[in-house]
């Protein structure tokens, strides 16, 4: 096993093939500058390029192994039945919702009552992971949008709808369409004013 | 994609009467085609004629969205809740709905092999406590709707217990392929919610929110057209 710090452990018969590569490449360059073939300054820097390249190969390893070892757990997770959702990488997603009834509401006011209804349901941690935030509101339509990641689209949809009151006035919030782009979410909340 | 939908619970309280056409927009907004809006019977009373002429009136001049309505028949007592029962074969008419709520096992089994019967709904300490595999078989061969009323499992007091309720209630249909339908049960119009927002209630236990929205457009609106066109 060859340790890499922050990369973690390199085994098996890939690491050997590195470390021997690796030493092979010093020993042609090292002989070649002692023999008079390669000029010693020129033998610094190729010993640079082929040390960061040999790095770079490293970094691509791992992240090619990470890939490998969440294909794996897909594929065991699918065997086992159980739901691969999580593995993904969460993408942003944008809701176009309605503040019906009181609609003088700030941006932030309204941010931290969806929060408050999400942590009842997710806790603290799940309002952090979701990444909710309200990216836009206006007032004067009560039109507005808020981000989430996908993974927590159905905990947003009901959180919304946990929400009775604000500021002691009763509202109702009506989510109006989901899309992936906040130019997308922009363009609908713009054709909805006009 | 969510074609169109229904909400077959919307209480007939004086917020909802009075306000009718701002409640009649919203759920327009919302995307609903019908809605049906109900009374609760505890007893038969002069009163009950009075109420159903005005939701009749309001049905009939209701132009935009089909509008049905529903008597609620809550007990726990099997004698008294079939005496309820038999008392509205008077006043039934064919845009009518029989929902009825079991306070007691008994009342549950018996209740759904009454044919005037299309829905019954629990609330989640008696969806808990009642709602078994030979419910559901009963309730699938008599053709009768397991519903769920989304404001009566969303308060704050109850969410846990609401959860709990509704993932054992949501595996024992899917096995038992009993049908389920979400509604709003709303008693005011700040308390209308979305097709979308009554489906992520059952989405939440672990159903993927597609499969979640049958449960609020086409099985209900299935209910719904049988009663208007019959």
């Amino acid at each position: 096993m060859v340790d890499l710090g922050d990369w973690g452990e390199l085994g098996g018969i890939e690491a050997w093939i590195l470390t021997v590569s690796i030493t092979a490449v010093l020993l042609v360059i090292i002989v070649g500058a002692f023999l008079g073939v390669l000029d010693l300054s020129f033998t610094i820097i190729l010993t640079s390029i082929t040390l960061l390249l040999f790095l770079d190969i490293i970094i691509l390893y791992r992240k090619l192994s990470l890939h490998r070892e969440l294909i794996r757990s897909m594929i065991i997770s699918k065997k086992m039945g159980v739901s691969t959702e999580y593995l993904l990488k969460p993408r942003k997603r944008y809701l176009i919702f309605e503040l019906l009834g009181y609609k003088g509401v700030d941006a932030k006011r309204i941010e931290r009552e969806f929060k408050e209804k999400l942590s009842l349901l997710s806790g603290s941690i799940g309002v952090g992971l979701s990444g909710l935030k309200v990216v836009y509101y206006d007032a004067r339509n009560g039109l507005g949008i808020i981000r989430f990641y996908h993974l927590y689209k159905k905990l947003v949809l009901l959180s919304l709808s946990l929400i009775r009151r604000i500021d002691g006035n009763d509202v109702v919030v009506i989510p109006i369409k989901t899309t992936g782009t906040l130019r997308k979410a922009r363009e609908i909340l713009k054709k909805r004013v006009d | 994609m969510l074609i169109s939908a229904a909400d077959l619970h919307v209480r007939g309280t004086e917020s909802i009467i009075n306000g009718i056409e701002q409640a009649v927009s919203v759920l327009m907004k919302m995307g609903y085609k019908a809605i049906a809006l109900s009374i609760d019977l505890s007893s038969v009373d002069a009163e009950l004629s009075s109420k159903l002429k005005v939701l009749k009136r309001i049905s009939r001049s209701e132009k935009r969205i089909s509008i049905l309505y529903r008597v609620n028949v809550m007990g726990d007592d099997l004698k008294r809740v079939r005496d309820l029962l038999s008392k509205l074969g008077k006043c039934r008419t064919r845009h009518y709905i029989v929902g009825v709520r079991p306070l007691s096992k008994s009342v549950a089994r018996n209740v759904v092999r009454d044919r005037r019967v299309s829905i019954v709904y629990f609330d989640p300490l008696h969806l808990l406590k009642f709602f078994d595999e030979s419910q559901a078989t009963l309730m699938r061969d008599n053709n009768v709707v397991l519903e769920i009323p989304f404001h009566m499992f969303v308060l704050n007091n109850v969410l846990e217990l609401s959860i709990r309720a509704l993932s054992k209630a949501l595996r024992i249909c899917l096995k038992k392929d009993c049908t389920i339908i979400v509604t709003s049960y709303a008693s005011s119009i700040f308390e209308l919610r979305s097709p979308y927002q009554l489906a992520s209630l059952l989405s939440v236990v672990g159903v993927p929110l597609e499969m979640c929205l049958p449960f609020v457009s086409s099985r209900p609106m299935k209910i719904a057209e049988e009663k208007l066109g019959g």
